[in-house]
């Protein structure tokens, strides 16, 4: 019971000492345009949310990020079964993703800015981002599943689909987890990145953009806090939805 | 239809195990393959169990339903024990009876393999290959690691399905053959050649 209650106490005690370090470090700069205090920085967010725009915004970020993050991990998981079941697909395949994998995420929303309409660009740059991380660990998992078992599996008569479910599956699923967890972290800060590049309408990088342009330094911060917290948010979300807790490191 | 192979003939690499091997296993009843290591009993086990083909000859009938118990356990990790055993279509009791009597309480058999020690994992792979539906079992040392009184208690099972099927058992344990009444093969020379013959025991 006081190591459950010594956890949130902790947190507060290490937020509250940022905060205080960061009001401290605005109030000696003295300039709100270089570096604004949190409170005016929580009283701008507060009427940012006040908003209409501000909730259109966020929720076509949203959908825009996870439309290309769910795209890209059904492409992951099918690239993975593919390459691992066909050689010659790999030796294709297997550099091209290598190389989206290594490239810097700015060359390819410049790239696409000509190829691709705007408003789904973001989408497309999420896609793009957790495709080779699905890929690479799915089949990781895929090659690292027990031969052992797989050949339990067919002297029992499993049968494909039970094989599928019962063997295969739950060996590849931390691998796929992993991969999720990582690449939503991912996706999100690529797609924000690709909206403050190409400024679709009705998105979080857009007035992040035009704060910035407008020198609203209160503003630009506002939203990076709505950015990190979404993906706090979002990222617990899929944990419980892999239905297991974030595990604690235990000094 | 008993199960028989005809003129085998397999190898690992340039590793001869059998050359031109014959057996016509019985109708029902345990036989037991007995030799050094790496004679080729386990071998023998996976060609029946169609783990691996002959270079040469055949095996009937070719799609003969196997149980097997491996020399590793096998058991999905992910699966409590009872569901290893329920999975291959065994029916809740029938798979509760069977790790009863291989002595896993209610407690154990809801429990992953990870959270049984290994002589309780063996026997749940050992209720799995029973519960399965088979026309011949092919036991590979089922007994490690258990001690004298819980294979004693595990041979009843083997018996009863052996009254009506072929079983083959894989053991270097003589009293372990015994107890369950089998005819022995010894395999002595490798690689193993002609026709294989039981004597009883």
């Amino acid at each position: 019971m006081r190591a459950k209650l010594r956890r949130p106490v902790v947190g507060i005690g290490v937020a509250a000492f940022w905060l205080c370090l960061w009001l401290l470090c605005s109030l000696w700069v003295g300039q709100e345009l270089l570096l604004p205090t949190p409170i005016l920085v929580a009283q701008t967010l507060w009427r940012l949310m006040g908003t209409t725009a501000f909730w259109v915004s966020v929720g076509l970020s949203l959908l825009r990020v996870l439309g290309g993050f769910a795209a890209a991990v059904v492409a992951g998981i099918l690239l993975a079964m593919l390459t691992t079941r066909f050689r010659t697909v790999h030796a294709l395949l297997s550099p091209v993703l290598h190389v989206i994998q290594a490239a810097p995420v700015a060359s390819f929303i410049i790239m696409a800015y000509v190829w691709i309409q705007v408003g789904i660009l973001p989408a497309f740059i999420a896609f793009l981002m957790v495709v080779p991380l699905v890929w690479s660990n799915v089949r990781q998992g895929i090659l690292n599943t027990d031969p052992k078992l797989l050949e339990m599996a067919s002297v029992f008569r499993l049968g494909r689909r039970r094989t599928m479910r019962y063997v295969r599956f739950p060996s590849v699923r931390p691998y796929l987890e992993a991969a999720l967890t990582a690449g939503f972290g991912f996706a999100w800060k690529s797609g924000i990145a690709a909206e403050v590049i190409c400024q679709p309408d009705w998105s979080i990088g857009q007035n992040m953009y035009a704060a910035k342009a407008y020198l609203e330094t209160a503003e630009v911060i506002a939203w990076t806090v709505v950015v990190v917290l979404l993906s706090v948010l979002l990222e617990r979300l899929l944990l419980r939805l892999f239905g297991r807790k974030k595990q604690e490191v235990r000094e | 239809m008993s199960l028989r192979m005809e003129h085998v003939s397999f190898a690992y690499g340039e590793t001869a195990v059998c050359r031109d091997l014959s057996w016509q296993l019985p109708q029902a009843g345990v036989v037991c393959l007995w030799g050094p290591s790496g004679c080729g009993k386990t071998t023998l086990l996976r060609l029946l169990a169609g783990l691996e083909k002959p270079k040469q000859g055949r095996i009937f009938p070719a799609d003969r339903k196997a149980a097997v118990v491996f020399q590793e356990d096998r058991l999905l990790p992910w699966l409590t024990a009872l569901e290893n055993v329920t999975l291959l279509g065994a029916k809740e009791e029938t798979a509760s009876r069977l790790l009863t009597v291989l002595g896993l309480t209610a407690e154990e058999q809801q429990a992953l393999p990870t959270a049984l020690s290994g002589g309780q994992q063996r026997r749940v792979a050992l209720a799995r290959a029973l519960a399965a539906d088979s026309e011949v079992l092919l036991l590979d040392e089922p007994f490690n690691g258990l001690d004298e009184t819980t294979w004693r208690e595990a041979i009843p099972l083997v018996a009863e399905y052996a009254a009506t099927r072929p079983v083959v058992l894989v053991t270097h344990v003589r009293q372990q053959a015994e107890a369950v009444g089998a005819a022995l093969i010894s395999l002595t020379s490798v690689p193993l050649t002609g026709e294989l013959c039981a004597e009883n025991l």
